[in-house]
């Protein structure tokens, strides 16, 4: 209702007309949508490779953050980046506690798009190995804690 | 993507594609839909009543700017419901408008290349046969050009004709000195007359200044003032403002020129010396009464000099008593949002009584389900009420059920979100569980008898990871379908 009525306008609006670099992957229904990102410079850490991540409305979308992640699919692989897990869960302050209803699909693909192309870092965030295993499949989950403000 | 969505970016394909960034500050940032009841923030952004109510009783900041906000800050954004609604009304025949005109552009555009082509490919004929005369040649062409307008539609008709129409008309007009530009001249003439004559208008109006001595005099005669109170209040409200224009304009304040002269005041009219009318007016306008005693001031109040009263605690007057509410405002009350660990469960099912709503009577629902049936109410109910077309109860109370109806059901079913039951969960499928596990018992022995004790830790993995698929997917079946909108 809500949800479905916001994301059929989103869903309007970024078939019309996208940012260079991320492109509508599959939106099969109003609950889940998939979109492939790319980085657009020379970053050597990501260069000409396409990662997808994953969205997941709940009823209540604008006013609660979706579930983003990346997944592995079609050959699509999992960047490197101090604050993406090898699952895929990403520690963003936007996708928790700084959620706000005027982001958008767009706006999160933007910033995880920007997110990747100043990391410089190949490596994964610190307790990956300990955080996989213990099975989180939802970062809703999960409290981060956003400490590091330079990437 | 078949379904029409009106969208800002509608306005890219039209002839002004600047309208888009209008349109789309005329959209609420939650919703994207226009505005409906626009309310502004402290900060100063605006949003849909419903939904900065939603979006400020899951967290207290601006959605915009993250700064701290409250409910109760929220003011109408009077200006912006209106921009919304005049613009709201001509949206779909201006959006029509404008694609007309950039289609029929297309189709000029189009229309003058395959023109263009044909030319081009006529020249060409004719550089290869250059007998035939060139008048004869141009008939094929246009009848070229008439089957076009045939083929396709109606717009390329109008459109085909008319160019052509304005193109040998809008030019001879003005060189043409007959009827249009004798016609032109007659209004100027009369315009020129009229203006003469308000010019005429004018120089009475400013005539009249002359008289003002006279009305002065009428004025000084005491007598006749008394007689003829009406009338002469007429007057000199005229007076009086004139002298007040006239004192702006001079900037002299204080020059008297007669000093008997008695004006009355144009708002409490009053009668003031001329010298004095000024800075009396002043204090009207500004509401207060001059605190000077004037000569009419001193025959109003005989004998008694401005006394104030003593300012004391005693003299103020008590605050009335505020009646009861009667239904209609009762009506038009906003509800409070309540604390939820400050109201008790009893308190909250007593209020939903008392709304009509419906929960379950058993007390099978939480007080979590029910605080959050209450604050969405709440939020619907004051929505409600900011909005110009306001829905009836029965509405709100089915839009509400329906609300909960979706949220419950558009539960994302990974894992276990915040809300999973999972006892009820459990027992409601203990059987298939039961089945599942028998099942991966019978196929792990099944494989030990084969393999040995070698593989049993993975296999088991590979077991439970099958069934937590096949938990999900009863998950999924069993939902109830998702509420249409």
């Amino acid at each position: 209702m809500f949800a479905q009525k916001r994301l059929g306008k989103e869903l309007s609006n970024i078939h019309k007309s996208l940012p260079p670099g991320i492109a509508i992957a599959s939106t099969p229904d109003f609950t889940n949508w998939k979109m492939d990102i790319q980085v657009l410079d020379s970053n050597p850490l990501y260069a000409d490779q396409i990662y997808r991540l994953n969205f997941k409305f709940s009823g209540s979308y604008p006013i609660e953050a979706p579930e983003v992640t990346f997944i592995k699919e079609d050959g699509r692989d999992i960047p490197m980046h101090p604050h993406i897990y090898s699952n895929g869960v990403i520690c963003l302050d936007l996708l928790g506690t700084n959620w706000s209803p005027v982001q958008n699909v767009e706006s999160v693909c933007m910033s995880i798009q920007s997110m990747l192309t100043s990391n410089t870092k190949n490596e994964r965030p610190p307790g990956d190995d300990t955080f996989v295993r213990s099975g989180y499949r939802s970062p809703r989950n999960i409290n981060f804690v956003y400490d590091d403000n330079t990437v | 993507m078949d379904i029409d969505i009106p969208d800002p970016t509608d306005w890219l394909q039209t002839p002004i594609p600047g309208l888009q960034a209008l349109e789309s500050s005329l959209r609420c940032q939650v919703c994207k839909e226009l505005f409906t009841a626009p309310k502004v923030t402290s900060c100063g952004h605006t949003f849909c009543s419903l939904c900065i109510r939603r979006y400020l009783s899951t967290s207290s900041k601006c959605p915009t700017c993250m700064k701290p906000d409250e409910e109760p800050r929220l003011r109408d954004n009077i200006l912006v419901s209106e921009l919304v609604g005049s613009f709201n009304t001509i949206r779909k025949q201006l959006l029509d408008t404008l694609r007309a005109k950039e289609k029929e552009k297309e189709e000029e555009e189009e229309a003058r290349r395959r023109r263009k082509a044909e030319e081009e490919e006529e020249e060409e004929k004719e550089r290869v046969t250059s007998i035939q005369p060139r008048a004869e040649k141009r008939r094929p062409y246009d009848d070229d050009d008439d089957d076009d307008i045939m083929e396709d539609a109606e717009p390329i008709y109008r459109k085909g004709k008319r160019p052509r129409q304005d193109t040998t008309i809008a030019p001879r007009y003005p060189q043409e000195t007959g009827p249009p530009t004798r016609r032109s001249t007659r209004t100027s003439s009369q315009r020129t007359n009229s203006r003469i004559l308000s010019s005429q208008t004018v120089v009475i109006l400013d005539s009249d200044d002359e008289f003002l001595p006279e009305e002065d005099e009428i004025s000084d005669n005491d007598d006749f003032r008394s007689n003829n109170n009406h009338n002469n209040n007429n007057n000199n409200n005229n007076n009086g403002s004139r002298a007040k224009r006239k004192a702006i304009s001079r900037g002299v304040p204080e020059t008297p020129t007669k000093n008997s002269d008695m004006v009355a005041c144009p708002i409490c009219t009053r009668l003031k010396d001329k010298s004095k009318v000024e800075a009396h007016v002043n204090r009207c306008l500004e509401g207060k009464r001059s605190p000077s005693p004037t000569p009419i001031k001193a025959t109003n109040g005989p004998g008694t000099p401005l006394k104030r009263q003593p300012v004391s605690f005693a003299n103020i007057p008590k605050p009335q008593q505020r009646a009861p509410y009667t239904d209609e405002e009762k009506k038009e009350l906003r509800l409070p949002k309540g604390n939820a660990s400050l109201t008790k469960e009893a308190d909250i099912r007593k209020k939903l009584r008392e709304f009509g709503i419906k929960y379950d009577a058993k007390g099978k629902e939480s007080k979590q389900v029910l605080w959050a049936r209450l604050q969405e109410w709440t939020n619907m109910w004051n929505a409600n009420l900011d909005s110009a077309t306001p829905k009836s109860k029965e509405t709100l109370r089915r839009e509400l059920e329906a609300y909960e109806r979706h949220q419950s059901t558009q539960k994302p079913s990974v894992v276990q979100d915040k809300g999973f039951e999972r006892d009820a969960w459990s027992k409601g499928h203990r059987s298939e569980f039961e089945a599942l596990v028998a099942a991966a018992r019978k196929s792990a022995a099944a494989r030990k008898k084969e393999n040995g004790v070698v593989e049993a830790g993975p296999k088991d993995q590979q077991l439970l990871d099958s069934m937590a698929g096949v938990q999900a997917e009863l998950n999924g079946i069993d939902s109830p379908e998702v509420v249409e909108a």
